[in-house]
């Protein structure tokens, strides 16, 4: 495997910057530093760049790494790992550091192939602030190495790692609509097959490296997970007529709205007009603030089209005390603080808005801003 | 009561374009409240008050109360300019056609309280200028606007207590510059659909930005909806007194 030497002087003079400033890092996120073969970043304009040795780009805010016959290993600014065997893909969401751990996040989505995931071990990310999840599972984080493998129904197969010591790594929790399973073994996985399907029951993985795990798993899952699943299957064909307990299905359960569009979510309806913050106490402003400019934030419309949103989310923002919602066919910037402004802007729309009034000076991207700009000014 | 009736029909043939502006002039100079005043203008190149507003000649200069101004303007090239001084007075304007200019002040030197405006315009190339209540804040101000076309200049400022307007404007590359002032109350709904266009909305006064001095009734409201590409758009909303 080809070694990349990563510029590590660089990256800690940036990362102690932004432990003593505080300033949410927006651009470079991270770097390469192994690759092989065929792989690439394609930001969130599109643009892709392809990693060789002679051309190694940086990883940013929304990149999505992928790799075709090729693997890649990337090192995040608080030294987590993220490496990708052939054929695979993760997006990479949403990262913040910040000087308290707390406030610092990540959030990453594991498309499909094999990618494996160790967090920092400089403990600047709390571990109940990372978030992966796969089409069909969400891992909850408590200091670990695991890997998962995805296939193209968005099946995942989710492995916790051991320790150099051969002990469990910590301790993750897999969960979807239908339940969750704790992984706390060396080993130790489960498997899940849809978003509504119980993971299946932990088994441990017998006769394994951590070097071995790769696609292969996708076409042979181990046989101790086809185990469990064949047997996950008998017991749901056993279930007759007689095993049906009709008393147990509760209509009043159901939530009817939780899959309905986004726009059923927010609307303008939803607005407290009384909520308006007046008096904003001027670091609850900067660290709103902080947490904007690094954020992801986008939310996906479903129904009448999707949207990219950064630097805002739909709803209540409480920075820039913007409502937004989706209305019709636009989005609607609402701000009720000391004058009213409405704004509504067509979906498909690129535009960049740019505001600057007493308590809040921040940009929100609609699509990439590309196209548009709105300049709002409240003094 | 004075009653003028002023019904003008002008229809001029087009054939030497570059001179048109010297085709025909007509300076009006009225005092009297009630005027009711009809203008169609048919053609290109035609004017209706002075060069241009600046001059301190006796144009167009119109002073009186309860007056309704009905202008249609259906031709290329057509200047209207003016200073009116009126209260609770009508305007219904229509202009359909290319490159026309329209100048107008109105409460240059005095009162121009309960205007109504409806405006329509219906092409290229044309540039509006029109401003109110900078002698006196005017009080009670409705204007509606429907502008079709492309590449037009407007420019409106209104000092004005307890303004509404309402703006339908279609078309590319059209740069409006709007400005409401000096009052509270102030309201205005704004529908871009087109593109590169550059707008300014000016919505001084009438808000309580400042969160320092506090204020009980902020009541600036800015309603905008917007389908475009490449649109450069400033929104000021200030209780300062300069606007962009």
């Amino acid at each position: 495997m080809q070694q990349f030497k990563s510029t590590k002087k660089i990256q800690l003079t940036i990362l102690s910057l932004l432990v003593i400033s505080g300033v949410s890092y927006a651009d470079s996120i991270g770097d390469i530093v192994e690759s092989t073969g065929l792989s690439s970043l394609t930001r969130q304009t599109g643009e892709e760049f392809e990693v060789s040795s002679t051309s190694i780009p940086s990883v940013e805010l929304f990149d999505r790494a992928e790799t075709k016959n090729g693997r890649m290993l990337i090192e995040f600014l608080d030294k987590s790992e993220l490496a990708l065997t052939e054929h695979t893909r993760v997006i990479i969401d949403e990262v913040i550091y910040d000087p308290n751990p707390d406030k610092s996040k990540m959030v990453m989505k594991f498309a499909f192939g094999t990618a494996r995931f160790a967090s920092g071990v400089t403990g600047q990310i709390n571990k109940n602030n990372i978030d992966i999840s796969t089409p069909t599972a969400q891992i909850a984080v408590r200091g670990t190495d695991f890997t998962t493998t995805i296939d193209e129904l968005g099946r995942s197969l989710v492995i916790l790692l051991p320790d150099e010591f051969g002990d469990p790594s910590g301790t993750i929790i897999v969960s979807n609509n239908a339940g969750e399973v704790t992984l706390d073994q060396a080993y130790a996985a489960t498997m899940v097959s849809s978003l509504d399907s119980t993971p299946t029951a932990t088994v441990t993985i017998n006769n394994i490296t951590p070097g071995i795990i790769d696609n292969m798993f996708i076409v042979n899952p181990p046989k101790e997970v086809r185990e469990d699943i064949e047997e996950s299957v008998e017991q749901e064909i056993d279930s007759g007529l007689l095993d049906v307990d009709f008393l147990e299905f509760n209509e009043l359960e159901q939530d009817a709205l939780k899959d309905t569009e986004v726009n059923l979510e927010y609307s303008e309806l939803d607005i407290d007009f009384l909520e308006a913050d007046f008096l904003r106490d001027l670091l609850d402003v900067i660290e709103d603030l902080d947490k904007t400019m690094a954020r992801l934030g986008d939310r996906q419309a479903q129904g009448s089209g999707d949207f990219t949103l950064r630097g805002a989310t739909i709803g209540k923002n409480n920075d820039s005390q913007y409502n937004i919602f989706v209305e019709d066919d636009g989005i609607v910037f609402y701000r009720d603080v000391q004058g009213v402004i409405r704004l509504k802007v067509q979906l498909g729309s690129s535009v960049k808005i740019d505001t600057i009034v007493e308590g809040y000076e921040g940009i929100i991207d609609l699509d990439g801003g590309d196209d548009s700009l709105i300049v709002i000014t409240q003094e | 009561m004075r009653i003028l009736l002023l019904g003008l029909s002008l229809l001029f043939s087009s054939f030497t374009f570059a001179q048109a502006t010297d085709d025909n002039e007509i300076w009006i100079d009225q005092v009297g409240d009630t005027l009711t005043l009809y203008i169609d203008q048919i053609g290109f190149g035609n004017k209706i008050g002075a060069d241009d507003f600046s001059g301190s000649a006796d144009y167009m200069d119109i002073t009186g109360a309860s007056l309704t101004f009905d202008l249609d303007f259906i031709g290329n090239q057509n200047l209207l300019f003016g200073a009116l001084v009126a209260d609770s007075s009508s305007y219904t304007i229509n202009f359909t056609g290319d490159s026309n200019e329209l100048d107008w002040s109105i409460g240059s030197t005095g009162s121009a309280d309960s205007s109504n405006y409806n405006i329509a315009v219906t092409g290229d190339s044309n540039t509006w200028d029109i401003d109110q209540g900078s002698a006196a804040s005017a009080e009670r101000l409705d204007l509606d606007l429907a502008l079709i076309g492309n590449s037009n200049i407007f420019d409106l400022d209104f000092e004005a207590d307890d303004a509404t307007w309402n703006f339908d404007i279609t078309g590319d590359s059209n740069n409006i510059n709007t400005l409401q002032n000096d009052g509270a109350d102030a309201e205005i709904t704004f529908v871009l659909v087109g593109d590169s266009a550059d707008i300014d909305i000016n919505q001084i006064s009438g808000t309580c930005a400042s969160q320092t001095t506090g204020c009980s009734t902020p009541s600036g409201i800015i309603d905008m909806e917007v389908d475009s590409d490449n649109a450069t758009i400033q929104i000021n909303q200030k209780d300062s007194a300069n606007d962009s």
